[in-house]
């Protein structure tokens, strides 16, 4: 699955990057641009939960994220919005950068797996946090292209080493 | 190599499928009775009794919970389990490795 979702936020982000790439000063997206965006990442999100809970039904253990798991996540992406503000209110000029809503999320993903000594997902979750990072310095137009490219890098490694994994220890997940 | 290394409790196609399985998950983790029966396809019948066999080699551990009038039935993969199955593929890559 992952493979097929890399391919789609560089198809989006890439789309954005282009649309926004030519823009003097940047605006941001057209009004056009934003609802295939939130429809993206609401149903990217969606079919992410559905298919984790179809696959985890009648399993119990670790594999399920444990309540104060789920909590520490749900802040990540709750104090995003305050962080954004924040910045913006301070003058940051990375502050409305596409990337920047990936930092917070990716360290809190990478501090989550690190505890369950998950070292592959604790890998994407610093890798996407560095994409965040990354795009600070890429500008506002060029961060949707450094979001759309590095984000489908994060995923598609993901993939591999997934596969990898898969093919060379057949009794160990 | 001879067959032998082959381990003939692993090797009925039915029990390597519920082995297998259970591998996929974490140490630890254990499956419910009905969705190891809906993975593998079987009756609760026959899926007992290749679970009573795989027990019974200590290959899996069962642990039945109630919860009021429903009791679950969880199953997991132990130690000896997931070693034996690594024996058993290694042993079958080698067997299979000069075609």
């Amino acid at each position: 699955m992952h493979e097929w979702v890399s391919l789609a936020v560089l198809a989006v982000c890439g789309t954005v990057w282009l649309t926004v790439r030519g823009q003097h000063p940047y605006r941001g997206p057209t009004a056009a641009v934003i609802p295939v965006l939130v429809a993206f990442i609401v149903l990217n999100f969606c079919a992410t939960v559905a298919v984790r809970e179809r696959a985890i039904a009648g399993v119990g253990g670790t594999t399920r994220f444990r309540p104060a798991e789920i909590t520490v996540m749900v802040l990540a992406w709750a104090i995003v919005p305050v962080l954004i503000w924040a910045l913006a209110d301070a003058g940051v000029s990375f502050a409305l950068h596409p990337t920047t809503v990936l930092i917070i999320p990716g360290l809190a993903w990478a501090g989550v797996t690190a505890v369950r000594a998950n070292w592959r997902a604790c890998s994407t979750g610093l890798a996407v946090a560095v994409v965040g990072v990354a795009g600070a310095f890429a500008g506002p137009a060029g961060a949707w292209l450094v979001a759309g490219v590095g984000l489908f890098a994060v995923l598609l490694g993901n993939a591999v080493a997934a596969a990898w994994r898969q093919r060379h220890s057949v009794a160990r997940p | 190599m001879t067959t032998d290394e082959l381990d003939p409790l692993i090797h009925v196609p039915t029990r390597l499928k519920i082995v297998a399985t259970l591998a996929a998950l974490p140490d630890g983790d254990t499956l419910s009775f009905t969705r190891l029966q809906n993975m593998i396809g079987l009756t609760p019948g026959n899926l007992i009794i290749h679970l009573r066999k795989l027990e019974d080699a200590d290959y899996i551990n069962s642990t039945k919970t109630s919860n009021g009038t429903v009791s679950i039935t969880t199953v997991a993969l132990t130690g000896h389990g997931r070693k034996a199955l690594d024996t058993y593929t290694h042993a079958l890559r080698d067997l299979l490795g000069g075609l």
